[in-house]
């Protein structure tokens, strides 16, 4: 009897012990499973195109006015048989020169540059400038006629978001 | 025989009577002098229904019994303002040597429809686009 007391009570305290502070502490954090998935989102090309276009007019907005203004001169030619004449051809010439020049500031010139040194002296210079361009809604604002030369005054305004739309290279 | 006789008149008649007008224009100066110029007004043939891009008014000055065509060519010069606006096409070269300076612009107003309405003494034109 007093063994089957012995093993009741040692078995008793050998499960207290091996419980420990079992019921006391905080409860362990349950497992959770994390599940990693690739969440493949289609894109149509319309919504990209869009959010470009909104990224891009974000940024320009509030860019201001560009303002090109140029001066163009223009001569007569020689036979030209009265004086009425002479201005009004001056003044087509005056208008495709301040045309011309539009269109460096705008699209730039292309230059293409040769020279030839022969025995340690420059024997031959030659300076190729090209200007290819189109342009648009320029206006004539000034003209002015004196001693033979014809001057005209041509300004091109354009908004900065065109300005970047057209010449942001 | 008859038939088309008649029907090539009209068709003559409705061209020349048309209000709707082919514009073209190019020039070449050489050293800021103009040297070349090729000027070309022509009624439309076929019938374009576009739209009005921009209007012009131009004092002209001609007898009212000439037709249209006519009339917008006495005047070229007065009108060819309006046209430099709708697009001018530029290609220049200027050659620098030692000795010399060769700078040549060509200017072309691209071709372009319009509608002109005369006036006693004005002309409105109404450019087309499409």
């Amino acid at each position: 009897m007093s063994k089957f007391m012995v093993l009741v009570i040692s078995s008793v305290g050998a499960l207290i012990l091996l419980s420990g502070c079992n019921g006391v502490g905080t409860q362990p954090a349950p497992k959770t499973k994390i599940i990693r998935q690739v969440v493949v989102q289609k894109v149509s090309d319309k919504q990209i195109a869009k959010v470009i276009k909104n990224e891009r007019l974000d940024q320009i907005k509030n860019m201001p006015e560009k303002e090109f203004v140029v001066y163009g001169q223009g001569i007569a030619p020689m036979n030209t048989i009265s004086p009425a004449q002479a201005i009004a051809l001056a003044k087509r010439a005056a208008v495709t020169d301040a045309y011309r020049q539009l269109g460096e500031k705008l699209f730039g010139i292309k230059v293409n540059a040769k020279e030839t040194v022969k025995d340690a002296a420059l024997k031959d210079s030659r300076i190729v400038t090209q200007v290819n361009g189109l342009v648009k809604n320029a206006n004539v604002t000034e003209n002015t006629y004196k001693d033979g030369l014809y001057t005209v005054r041509m300004e091109l305004k354009m908004s900065g978001a065109r300005w970047k739309e057209i010449f942001s290279y | 025989m008859e038939r088309n006789l008649l029907l090539l008149v009209l068709i003559i008649s409705n061209i020349l009577s048309s209000d709707t007008f082919w514009f073209s224009y190019r020039s070449v100066t050489l050293d800021k002098a103009l040297i070349y110029e090729e000027k070309n007004i022509a009624p439309l043939v076929v019938p374009f229904t576009g739209k009005v891009a921009s209007k012009c008014k131009v004092l002209v000055s001609s007898k009212k019994y000439d037709s249209k065509l006519t009339r917008l060519n006495k005047n070229f010069f007065k009108i060819l303002p309006c046209f430099y606006k709708v697009g001018s096409k530029i290609t220049s070269q200027s050659t620098s040597t030692l000795h010399s300076i060769k700078d040549e612009v060509e200017l072309i107003i691209v071709p372009t429809r319009f509608i002109v309405d005369f006036k006693d003494d004005f002309a409105n034109i109404s450019i087309l686009m499409q």
